[in-house]
């Protein structure tokens, strides 16, 4: 399937630095990272484990600024931003989902999703979120009634909630059985590829990269290669 | 490597160890410094007790001869005893202080403890021994005159010695309602120094003494009287002329001799005085007033009240703070153990024993309070401890008072280091005893819940914020529990330092605006003549007051045990001395009955209507009265009749103070015959304000305290709260949360906490300061009050530290690092 982008730039990396550390002792996580990701793009962020692919990521989440170089997202410049301004890009642009779901667990599934409504003014109605992940019957349930596929599902209903201009994943399969996972992808991708949302996800797991968009491979640091999947497979279809 | 284990996790938790290690150190401090200066005042006053040879019993009576005091003696159950004379004086140059003198001929028991100068000596001629505090509120020296003036009788000695009465530890004039130094002092005297001649020549010519009185007491007049018979003389012939005549003519030697003797004193070989009441009845033919012992020494009990009173401070404060303590604990190693559970797995799947495990936790809190405990001990007894024995010197007289340790401490830190030990053992055993295997897995995290208040239809209504803290209080009860606690603990403190300003403001208002209608008062000498007192009371529009010690008891016959020693005030019912009821309105005493105090009521069960008992302290016939109404004061507690009923009953009114609303009596009322001394306004109310200063420091000192408990506990417990839930609070962040929103969401749960908190403590506080103000005797009898200031400036106290504890988690919350913290299995 061949899909058809309008080239607007929402994700620019130049030249990003990130040095962890200081002296000898100091680890290099990103090494000169360049990169840019077009709106409503599916990408993933491929690598090994210590290829710098989450400090990409965390990054881009607004969770830590480079060491030297520039962030740019949705037009903010977000290398340069302070504390506060930090906590309303999170706020405003990004939606974050975690490999362990991270959801409150003292909170029920709509409860979780409506705590959004506490940080942007014209949230999205959480039961609507709720039912496009095909939740609507958990509602009030805690996380710990549920399942790890359905608690991943309702960190996503979180995250669309915010509707943020992009989707961050790191690993959001990485806790799930293939089965529940392959769930999970295709509910990324719908959102992809039906609202024009832009996903950006880190994996260690190269079959996802044949589900996506772009793919960027890392490795020690450093970008390896950038490759535009022109013809991406719907996850169904991909073997698992 | 166990102990460097511990150590680098001491400093990883410092907040909530500094927390278990400041609560520690509180609580033995807090025991410490009450128990050491109490500890010393007990040695010292055994100390003195032994060198002074105090007496353990008092005969009161009108007079007791030699035979007498020999009987006394050849008791078995007696030690040693002895006579002497009571009097009360005045000083002639030094503000016209109240002088308790002593006349003694011999040095036997009950002996002035000497401090500086010569010790008591009675053979010493022409020499006084006098009161320390006295001495050093007047600047007087050994070697100084020294002029008093008893009965319109100057009196000039030298002074011979600087003393301590053991019988007066505690000493307050008269006039005043506290202890001021400078107005109250012990003198002791050799009898035959008291010049008896002057003195008996003045009591015939005021008819104090007959010839009858004399021969009772002088087998030297009987002898004369009898000589006189053979001449055909009878006693009722003699002329006052004749008496005084003869008078001058006995020799000074001889004069003595007649000089009744008040009191004996004496020991008993360790038996109990009230237990030998019948016996020394019977040796005494009945023929003296009152039998008492040390707890009717009011020189001596209200010392051993405030010692007692010390003895329960030092055992229930610090409960409230190893409360508090064993709480922070129990969370904090709780936390602190179930994230260690995989280590704990590991170190017993590498073969290491349960004991050694748990031995290794339990030390944490071992340590810990071992340091808090013995860094409460040293403070609270040197520091703490030091401080309130010097505060106290000053209201109690016990010489060399400093502070001591006992092994009582020693049991105290034990205890408390293993209630600590012991609450981790209770807190941790359960993550310990989980299987190796299984603990090697972390824990699944605290799962959510609904809880019963979602069933309420507000439920619903309720922000995020609200609905996820009242959660995560259901999640965490023992440590919702420690941060009410500690709150109202706070608070208890706040109110009772500050309702105490309003109680003593209240017991002011209360003397000085509705009991005391007078703005001057007069003493007047013991044996003023009454005709003298009225013109003097017409002179000045007064109203002659008499206060007199008695005795008294709620049935007939009573025994020693069943009676009580208290107060008589007999007004003329001018309503310049006035009565209130409980409610502190004014109310009139009835013609015909008497008025008690409440307290005093209460103690026997007396209400209106019925009987009492009663017989001045040194005189031996008793009375009966009938109650006409109950009254309250807050300073003085008795009984109360009109000068018209108190007649009838055949005693003599002896005026001791005349009072009046004339601000400044005229130099003839100042200088009259028979007045002993002049209280303006101010001066009647330096007490209050010496009382006031004391408050002033208890207020600080409990504000210190109620500073201290909330800090430390709504640190700890924001602490905790903020540990264990660090995830959550980083996800929030990253879900775009400000800093200062998961501040207020952090310090929403301490502020409801606090709210709890002050709610419990604002009515524990009025009961802590009613429980502070009982214990303090039977003569007070304050009304404990707080208004909505006191409450709502305490709340807003305990607030307010609550608001700041939480701005403490600030910077926590915008370091909080997102990544690392979300990182890893879960």
């Amino acid at each position: 399937m061949t899909r058809k982008k309008d080239g607007k730039k929402i994700v620019e990396f130049k030249d990003v630095i990130k040095r962890y550390g200081q002296g000898e002792g100091a680890q290099l996580a990103n090494d000169h990272v360049n990169f840019t990701i077009e709106e409503g793009e599916f990408v993933v962020i491929l690598g090994q484990s210590g290829a710098g692919k989450s400090t990409v990521l965390n990054m881009l989440g607004g969770m830590d600024i480079p060491t030297s170089g520039i962030v740019e997202v949705a037009g903010e410049k977000v290398s340069s931003m302070n504390d506060k301004q930090l906590s309303k890009y999170r706020a405003d642009v990004v939606g974050f989902i975690f490999q362990f779901y991270n959801l409150l667990p003292s909170l029920t599934a709509y409860e979780n999703v409506a705590l959004v409504k506490n940080i942007v003014k014209d949230a999205k109605d959480p039961m609507e979120m709720l039912k496009a992940v095909g939740l609507e019957g958990h509602r009030n349930k805690f996380p710990a009634q549920m399942s790890g596929g359905e608690q991943q599902r309702v960190s996503i209903a979180r995250a669309l909630a915010k509707d943020p201009k992009i989707i961050l994943g790191d690993e959001p399969t990485g806790a799930l059985d293939s089965e529940t996972g392959v769930i999970v992808l295709e509910l990324l991708q719908k959102l992809c590829w039906e609202q024009d949302k832009t996903v950006i996800l880190v994996t260690h797991n190269a079959d996802i990269a044949k589900c996506a968009d772009k793919v960027i491979r890392m490795k020690n640091g450093k970008v390896r290669e950038i490759r535009i999947n022109e013809n991406p497979v719907p996850v169904r279809e991909v073997e698992w | 490597m166990l102990y460097r284990k511990m150590l680098r996790e001491l400093r990883g938790n410092f907040g909530q160890f500094l927390s278990i290690f400041i609560l520690s150190m509180l609580a033995v401090m807090l025991f410490a410094s009450m128990k050491a200066s109490n500890i010393s005042a007990y040695r010292k006053q055994a100390d003195m007790y032994r060198v002074t040879n105090t007496a353990d019993g008092w005969i009161y009576g009108e007079g007791f001869g030699e035979e007498q005091l020999e009987k006394i003696r050849d008791m078995k159950e007696v030690g040693d005893a002895q006579r002497r004379m009571h009097i009360t004086a005045s000083a002639k140059e030094h503000d016209q202080a109240q002088l308790e003198v002593y006349l003694m001929d011999e040095a036997i028991v009950s002996k002035p403890y000497y401090v500086s100068g010569a010790p008591f000596d009675p053979s010493k001629e022409n020499a006084i021994w006098l009161s320390e505090s006295f001495a050093k509120a007047w600047d007087l020296k050994v070697g100084d005159e020294f002029t008093f003036i008893y009965r319109g009788l100057e009196i000039t000695k030298r002074i011979a010695g600087i003393i301590v009465a053991p019988e007066w530890q505690y000493m307050k004039a008269d006039k005043d309602l506290d202890v001021i130094t400078k107005n109250i002092c012990v003198i002791y005297m050799a009898y035959r120094e008291f010049p008896a001649k002057d003195y008996v020549k003045s009591l015939i010519e005021k008819g104090d003494l007959t010839l009858e009185d004399a021969a009772e007491h002088s087998e030297l007049v009987r002898d004369k009287l009898e000589a006189l018979e053979k001449f055909g003389i009878s006693k009722d012939d003699v002329t006052t002329e004749q008496l005084l005549k003869m008078v001058d003519e006995i020799d000074e030697e001889k004069i003595q001799k007649m000089l009744p003797y008040t009191e004996i004193a004496f020991t008993t070989n360790g038996f109990d005085v009230k237990g030998l009441e019948e016996k020394i009845s019977d040796v005494l033919e009945g023929d003296y007033a009152v039998l008492c012992d040390r707890s009717n020494i009011s020189g001596i009990k209200v010392m051993d009240d405030e010692l007692a009173q010390h003895d329960q401070f030092a055992v229930s404060f610090p409960v409230v703070f190893i409360a508090i303590a064993l709480l922070v604990i129990m969370t904090s190693m709780n936390r602190i153990v179930s994230q260690q559970r995989t280590q704990i797995g590991t170190l017993s799947a590498l073969g290491m024993k349960r004991g050694r495990i748990v031995a290794h936790y339990l030390s944490y809190s071992f340590w810990v309070s071992l340091l808090g405990s013995i860094a409460g001990l040293f403070v609270g007894t040197y520091l703490l401890g030091d401080f309130i024995a010097r505060i106290f010197r000053e209201w109690y007289f016990i010489p060399g008072w400093t502070v001591e340790m006992d092994w009582s401490f020693a049991l105290v830190v034990v205890l408390i280091v293993g209630a600590c030990t012991g609450a981790t053992y209770f807190s941790c055993h359960k993550v310990m005893d989980v299987k190796p295997a299984e603990s090697l897995r972390p824990a699944a995290p605290k799962a959510g819940k609904a809880i019963f208040l979602e069933k309420l239809p507000i439920w619903n209504k309720l922000g995020f914020d609200a609905q996820y803290n009242l959660r995560d209080v259901f999640r965490s009860k023992l440590r919702a529990l420690m941060g009410v606690l500690g709150t109202a603990a706070g608070m208890m403190m706040m109110v009772a330092a500050f309702a105490s300003l309003t109680t003593i403001q209240n017991a002011s208002d209360w003397t000085f605006e509705k009991l005391q209608n007078f703005k001057t008062q007069i003493d007047l000498d013991g044996d003023v003549d009454i005709e003298q007192a009225q013109a003097l009371r017409d002179l000045v529009d007064g109203e002659l007051v008499q206060t007199v010690a008695v005795e008294i008891a709620s049935q007939e016959k009573a025994k020693a045990g069943e009676r009580k020693s208290t107060v008589l005030v007999v007004t003329e019912g001018r309503e310049l001395f006035r009565l209130t009821d409980e409610k502190q309105k004014l109310i009139q005493l009835k013609p015909g009955t008497i008025a008690i105090t409440k307290k005093l009521a209460e103690a026997f069960g007396l209400k209106v209507g019925d009987t009492v008992y009663w017989h001045l302290y040194e005189k031996n016939e008793w009375h009966e009265a009938k109650i006409g109404t109950i009254n309250r004061n807050p300073s003085l507690q008795g009984i109360t009749m009109l000068r018209e009923d108190f007649e009838k009953t055949g005693e003599k009114y002896l005026p001791t103070v005349l009072y009046t609303q004339e601000t400044a009596p005229g130099e003839n009322v100042k200088k009259a015959s028979g007045v002993l001394a002049v209280h303006d306004d101010a001066d009647l109310h330096q007490s209050f304000d010496i009382m006031m200063q004391m408050i002033y420091l208890v207020l600080g000192v409990f504000m210190i305290f109620a500073t201290v408990l909330p800090i430390v506990v709504l640190y700890n417990s924001g602490n905790l709260s903020f540990n264990e839930r660090i995830k959550e609070f980083a996800t929030l962040k990253v879900l775009g949360f400000q800093t200062g929103a998961i501040r207020r969401l952090l310090s929403l749960q301490n502020l409801w906490l606090s709210l709890i908190g002050i709610v419990l403590g604002a009515p524990l506080g009025i009961k802590l300061l009613q429980y502070m103000f009982d214990s303090n005797g039977d003569s007070m009898d304050y009304q404990v009050a707080a208004g909505a200031m006191e409450y709502a400036v305490s709340g807003a106290f305990v607030l307010v530290i609550s608001v700041l504890v939480g701005f403490l988690f600030q910077k926590k919350i915008r370091k909080l690092d997102m990544v690392e913290t979300l990182k890893g299995i879960e």
